[in-house]
């Protein structure tokens, strides 16, 4: 069927149209020629009469059998002379068209015939050989057209040839590639009628049920135009609208409408006809057919970038319309991966899909489009292509040459420049919000006064957290650059690192911590001093899992440090670091400079063990020296695991012992909220206790007895509870016949009482026969049933 | 008194002495049992050897026999002299 249709409309466009096929080769394709883009150029010459007629004509159209790879836009065709000595395409062109729309040819790699109108008619003449040069300048490696190709060089009259440099050079191959040259009469007044189809555009769908057809129609030469067709086909290639409507002069822009169309897919194709004034008449038709969709819905627009780098933010949208029903279970599908999308409903039933996402490493051409539900069926919107650029930050080279950052290394004493050499370094880079980014590492140990780092793409701004460790030999220890992220861009951010001479310097420990006494990791700590009339970083560090970070400082100047941390009061503060080592507390709240309230004060609680038993009386006491701050009142709240306070002291002095005696009764924590007062500013801590229950951790006889079950339900020297049954066993036995033995107790109701005693004891008062109860169902069933035996045999004695 | 009331009073008097000496030296004994109970971690039956449970046991059973033993001792002491 679809044959046929194809056969019916190549009989109608051969009809109709106007210009006489001249020269041309269009046998054997068995192969194609790729245009892949700016100076990738293609030719074929050909000499007229070779195969056509031998006569001088008007060249008015070129034919050539192309297919499409992905999605190529426009394809330069131009029409030009042949250089004689060596038979190559030359740069006069005759003709042309550069503005061939290859969006929507074929892409089935047997190729279509499709036909270009030459933008002017230009006469060729017999015996003369000519050059049909095609090139697709907007092409790239993966969007491209394809020209078919005899490889087996059947056409006599000409040759093809390529250039890969913008024709600087041309390279012959023994093939021929697809062509026909059409025209009219030499000289004369060359009729023809040019149809474009215009809307509903080709590939394209609706949710309308009533289309508009549009195309532009010129009639060329002594003609007008008469009348034009539409012509619809359905999916299943059924004609079902031949409509006919009247035209006049030899330009128009005309439309016609078609109601109550199903969904479905559609093609369509439009026919002009025009008269010159001696009744001669001639008709034409598009080259190809325009398809499209008629739908539930209808994908609209999309926005977003055609090109991005590694580790960028992107938002994609896309735009489709419904009829009626909305969208749901919308997400983006990017290079494989799914990410959750939003949705809105901007007007009607239009609806926007909207993602941002944080592009993943790996460059190269990536596709994205969106999946989601409509009326419970799955959908996906068209795949769109993005080029993913690579994102790099690393030393300058002669690839990188876009300089970011430039790092110096000076003396911080004299200024004068330092070799220093990098130890490690590592540099987390990225263009989003950084939940993707890349990291690079360098090291250096040769020494170098100054460090370039260049970064790709060069336009963009680039977030770096560095991590740098230099030094320079014994003379200038190690120290940290670490700063909060940096946002570099191409102008050019100059980093100046000092170092400080092993024999100025010392090393200094900074101990954080919070005001609970636990030690805080991942503090970031800056130490700045002026250094030239400036304020300069000197050092930077973060904190590792003990709290602590080391630095290499000159005691003779002041210096000022900033703690930083997220969740954390940012802390600040200046002294002259003579001292190896400093505790510095961060608390809550917002940023702001204070004093340090703990510079000189010691604490000491009791009691010293983080565990404590229950039931029992404990002094607590909260001991505090100042050396530094006069402290006007310090003292705690002792509060159970509910936060109910248990107890308070407070003393007025300037330093001592606070103390509190509390039963830690059955609590199973206590807090300790302690405090000192400076010149009116309230610093506290906290200190807990766990409460552990006694249990069986003191002396008492129920431990035995608890010991002993115990360590038989979990065995001892291989005895579990039925061992623990026979010693008991054993024991009433050896118990009941020594006693009977020694005090001549022969009396059967008086041997039972004695049993039964016993075994009340031993399983009622001790426990130890839990175990020989077969059933559950009556407790201390073996004491009971002893106890009935014991009843019986005293009722016997009696009736005696 | 005659003879047999002077021993009476004299055995008393020594079984009260006994009584109260041995119950004196119970109460340092339940300290030093409890210290030996947690570093043995006699609470724990799972976590130690079967060794280490029958010394907890052994331990647990002291004042136990200690009381036994000072009670047999001063009752002893009462009938002994009245037997005699």
């Amino acid at each position: 069927m679809k044959l046929i249709y194809v056969f019916l409309i190549a009989v109608l466009c051969l009809s109709f149209t106007s210009a006489t096929r001249y020269e041309y080769y269009d046998e054997s394709d068995d192969t194609q020629y790729p245009l892949t883009g700016i100076g990738e150029i293609a030719s074929q010459t050909f000499t007229i009469g070779t195969v056509g007629a031998d006569e001088a004509f008007a060249a008015t159209n070129i034919t050539l059998k192309l297919f499409r790879v992905s999605n190529p836009t426009i394809l330069n065709v131009s029409l030009r002379g042949v250089t004689l000595a060596t038979g190559k395409p030359n740069s006069t062109i005759f003709a042309h068209n550069n503005s061939f729309n290859v969006g929507a040819i074929t892409e089935d790699t047997d190729g279509a015939w499709y036909n270009l109108k030459l933008t002017s008619v230009y006469d060729l003449q017999p015996s003369t050989q000519y050059a049909v040069v095609v090139s697709c300048p907007a092409c790239d490696g993966t969007d491209y057209v394809q020209w078919k190709q005899d490889t087996a060089d059947g056409y006599a009259g000409g040759q093809f040839w390529y250039s890969t440099n913008g024709e600087v050079s041309w390279t012959e191959l023994n093939r021929d590639n697809m062509f026909e040259i059409h025209g009219g009469f030499a000289g004369a007044t060359v009729n023809w009628i040019n149809t474009t189809l215009k809307l509903p555009a080709n590939n394209s769908a609706t949710t309308n049920t009533y289309v508009n057809f549009t195309a532009e129609i010129i009639a060329h030469g002594n003609i007008n135009l008469t009348n034009w067709t539409v012509y619809l086909w359905n999916s299943t290639n059924a004609l079902i609208n031949s409509t006919l409507r009247t035209l006049t002069g030899n330009l128009n822009n005309t439309n016609l409408y078609v109601g109550d169309l199903q969904p479905e897919s559609y093609h369509w194709n439009a026919k002009a006809c025009a008269r010159n004034t001696t009744g001669y008449s001639l008709c034409n038709m598009s080259i190809y057919n325009y398809t499209f969709l008629i739908d539930t819905l209808v994908q609209n627009n999309n926005i977003s970038n055609l090109t991005t780098a590694e580790t960028a933010q992107e938002t994609f949208i896309q735009n489709i319309t419904t009829a009626g029903s909305e969208p749901t279970n919308v997400r983006l599908w990017y290079n494989g991966t799914y990410y959750t999308a939003t949705t809105t409903n901007p007007s009607g039933d239009d609806y926007l899909f909207t993602a941002t996402i944080q592009i993943p490493t790996g460059n190269g051409t990536k596709y994205w489009k969106y999946s989601y539900e409509v009326d419970g069926i799955k959908r996906n919107t068209t795949a769109n292509p993005q080029y993913v650029a690579k994102t790099i930050f690393q030393m300058c080279n002669s690839t990188m040459l876009v300089k970011y950052l430039n790092l110096t290394f000076k003396d911080e004493g004299t200024l004068a420049g330092v070799n220093a050499s990098i130890t490690y370094s590592s540099w987390v880079y990225w263009l989003g919000d950084g939940s993707i980014n890349k990291t690079y590492t360098y090291t250096n140990s040769t020494g170098d006064h100054n460090i370039p780092l260049c970064a790709v793409p060069s336009a963009r701004t680039l977030n770096v957290k560095p991590y740098v460790q230099y030094k320079s030999g014994a003379e200038y220890p190690q120290r940290i650059w670490n700063p909060s992220t940096l946002s570099l861009t191409n102008s050019t951010l100059n980093q100046t690192l000092y170092l400080l001479s092993s024999t100025s310097g010392q090393y200094v420990t900074f101990q954080v911590i919070n005001s609970a006494e636990q030690s805080l990791q991942g503090v970031l700590v800056t130490a700045t001093r002026t250094i030239d009339g400036v304020s300069t970083a000197v050092a930077s560090g973060t904190t590792g899992a003990d709290g602590s970070v080391t630095f290499w400082l000159d005691p003779n100047f002041v210096h000022s440090f900033t703690f930083v941390r997220s969740g954390y009061t940012t802390y600040s503060t200046s002294f002259t670091p003579t001292q190896t080592s400093y505790t510095i507390t961060m608390g809550s709240a917002g940023a702001t400079t204070q004093n340090n309230y703990y510079r000189g004060i010691s604490i000491s609680i009791t009691p010293e063990n983080t565990t404590i038993t229950n039931r029992t009386s404990y002094d607590f006491t909260f001991a505090l020296s100042s050396s530094y701050w006069e402290v006007t009142e310090f003292g705690f709240i002792l509060k159970n695991i509910t936060g109910d306070a248990l107890g308070s002291v407070s003393e007025g002095t300037n330093g001592g012992v606070a103390t509190l005696n509390i039963n830690t009764a059955n609590y199973t924590q206590i807090l300790m909220d302690y405090y000192w007062v400076i010149e009116g500013n309230y610093t506290n801590g906290t200190r807990l206790w766990y409460v552990s229950s006694t249990g069986l951790s003191k002396f008492s006889i129920r431990s035995l007895i608890e010991d002993f079950k115990n360590y038989f339900n979990v065995g001892i020297f291989g005895l579990d509870n039925f061992g623990l049954a026979i010693i008991t066993f054993l024991l009433i036995f050896v118990t009941t016949g020594i006693m009977s033995y020694k005090f001549g107790i022969t009396n059967p109701a008086s041997i039972s009482v004695f049993v039964f005693t016993l075994i009340l004891f031993f399983d009622v008062g001790l426990g130890l026969l839990d175990n020989l109860n077969p059933v559950g169902a009556i407790p201390h069933f073996i004491t009971v049933l002893t106890g009935i035996i014991m009843v019986g045999v005293m009722f016997r004695e009696f009736y005696r | 008194m005659n003879k047999r009331g002077q021993t009476l009073a004299l055995s008393i008097t020594s079984a009260l002495l006994i009584f109260i000496v041995g119950f004196l030296v119970l109460n340092f004994l339940t300290g030093e049992i409890t210290s030996a109970r947690n570093q043995l971690n006699c609470a724990n039956p799972t976590a130690i050897t079967d060794g280490t449970k029958l010394l907890c046991l052994a331990i647990d059973a002291t004042v136990p026999y200690w009381i036994w033993l000072v009670l047999s001792i001063a009752i002893g002491a009462v009938i002994g002299r009245l037997a005699l």
